[in-house]
């Protein structure tokens, strides 16, 4: 707890800070305070947990699925093949160019209004930091680790499970703990831009409403769910990876 | 049949302008306890990777106990420089690794490992992590997961400058800890050292590499140093400072060619 009471302090702070500005303002559709977010939440408690969250975390936990399987495949493949790693490499970076914003509405086009055009976008911004994260991690095993291990008269595929995964893990982990939230950004990005549910799409209904405290209802539970996710991760990890700092 | 023979060996790495080793020929009996010394850079750690197949574009002959070394991978057991322990592994799992390549069941690895464990005095750190440990301790546990290695059947035994990484007080202790363990071992063992007295105690030859590229081995008999007490006698000192100012010139020469 003590850990953690900078944090909360300074989070407590700017609560204080905004609630007294949106006071000041006094125009809930311009900025509402965190009071009135507050009630607006419980108010449309019923539709924003048991309709829109889970439909935003379907499609979260579909793209991030996707995601760790594409990245995962992408990463074991370019760090096994230096020609597939020449090859990729720079066209995975260049999917990072592409503004996702400007061509989610094409995914509507080609895949409807279904939760598969959302998937698309969250995979779009997921993959890639899971891809370069878990690369990295698996090029960053020493020669002489794997050097020993082939005297012991290990194959390839014996060094890359007992050496270069483990020691990929705790790259796979932060990549997984930065690829949550965007997961979720990406989810309700495509949702803003075209779906039937979703807190995305609750809140720019809320937006056409000029509530203020409903477009910002949906964006609270967003970021609580991501870190709630981040923080199971987290506990995960420390309970899996206790050797992060001794490689 | 010896177990090493090197016949006319000549190697550079790829990435360097010159040779380190020309033409190179010597032999290591079964049994032999080798020490090998040179100045840095010299060649001596690169006699290990030709030998263990790590190094695989040399010209001349290498014979590991009669085959190539492409076809000897089960002969030799190597101890690195570093321990080179798996952070996420416990002891007792670092020790069983080279088990795990091996057609025996996951019990008997772990039998053999716990024996080895016995055997560097670490029983009772098994479940314990490597950074729980001690410098000293950790190139016992290296030493341990070579140990097995051996068990099984290798026989040559090749240790890597195993103490280099250590502070005077603990090599000390360890080299003679070594010295016990190599005496009951009955393997062929071939050790790399900067240490002149290490490589003088441990050995009963020592293998000096000399020039650049390295033409041949001058082979020095020290089977009559038997304890560290025997490297104060007068025939003993003596050889401690030719070797020594062998050394000297030879790091001289060095420094000359690489213009310093």
């Amino acid at each position: 707890m003590k850990k953690h009471l900078p944090a909360i302090l300074t989070g407590a702070g700017l609560l204080i800070l905004w609630q007294i500005i949106a006071m000041c303002i006094n125009a809930a559709y311009i900025l509402p305070s965190p009071t009135q977010i507050a009630v607006k939440i419980w108010e449309l408690r019923d539709p924003l947990f048991t309709v829109h969250t889970p439909a935003t975390m379907l499609v979260t936990l579909l793209g991030l699925l996707i995601s760790v399987v594409l990245g995962v495949g992408l990463a074991v493949i370019m760090e096994k093949f230096e020609t597939v790693e020449r090859a990729l490499y720079p066209v995975i970076v260049t999917t990072q160019t592409i503004p996702v914003t400007a061509i989610a509405p094409l995914f509507v086009l080609w895949l409807g209004y279904g939760i598969w055009s959302k998937v698309l976008v969250s995979v779009l911004i997921t993959f890639f930091p899971i891809t370069i994260s878990l690369h990295d991690g698996l090029k960053s095993t020493k020669r002489e680790n794997e050097e020993l291990l082939r005297t012991m008269g290990m194959s390839s595929a014996a060094i890359f499970i007992k050496l270069k995964f483990p020691a990929a893990l705790p790259s796979f982990f932060s990549a997984i703990k930065m690829a949550i939230p965007l997961s979720i950004l990406g989810a309700a990005m495509g949702e803003w831009l075209g779906a039937q549910s979703g807190l995305g799409y609750f809140s720019k209904r809320m937006m056409t409403q000029l509530d203020g405290a409903g477009v910002f209802a949906p964006v609270v539970v967003l970021a609580v769910c991501a870190m709630l996710v981040v923080a199971v991760i987290s506990a995960i990890e420390r309970k899996l990876i206790t050797w992060r700092k001794e490689i | 049949m010896p177990l090493v023979q090197f016949t006319d060996v000549t190697f550079g790495y790829k990435e360097d302008d010159y040779l380190l080793l020309e033409n190179l020929s010597f032999a290591v009996q079964k049994n032999d306890i080798i020490t090998v010394i040179g100045a840095s850079g010299c060649g001596k750690s690169t006699l290990f990777r030709l030998m263990t197949c790590l190094e695989k574009e040399y010209k001349g002959s290498i014979s590991i106990n009669g085959k190539s070394p492409e076809n000897a991978s089960g002969t030799a057991a190597f101890m690195p420089q570093k321990d080179l322990l798996m952070p996420w592994r416990n002891i007792l799992k670092n020790v069983t690794l080279p088990l795990e390549v091996l057609p025996i069941s996951k019990s008997e690895r772990i039998g053999i490992a716990k024996e080895a464990l016995s055997k560097v005095g670490l029983s009772d750190c098994e479940k314990k992590r490597p950074s729980e440990l001690s410098g000293g301790m950790r190139q016992r546990v290296s030493f341990a997961r070579t140990l097995v290695q051996l068990w099984q059947g290798r026989e040559l035994l090749l240790l890597d400058e195993p103490f280099s990484a250590l502070d005077s007080l603990t090599r000390i202790s360890m080299q003679d800890w070594l010295i016990g363990q190599v005496n009951d071992l009955n393997a062929t063992v071939m050790m790399v050292t900067h240490d002149v007295e290490e490589a003088m105690l441990i050995g009963n030859k020592i293998f000096l590499l000399t020039g650049r590229p390295v033409k041949e081995i001058s082979i020095i008999d020290v089977s009559g140093i038997k304890c560290r007490d025997d490297l104060y006698l007068p025939q003993s000192v003596k050889l401690k400072n030719q070797l020594v100012s062998a050394f000297l010139t030879e790091n001289a020469d060095k420094a000359e060619r690489s213009g310093v």
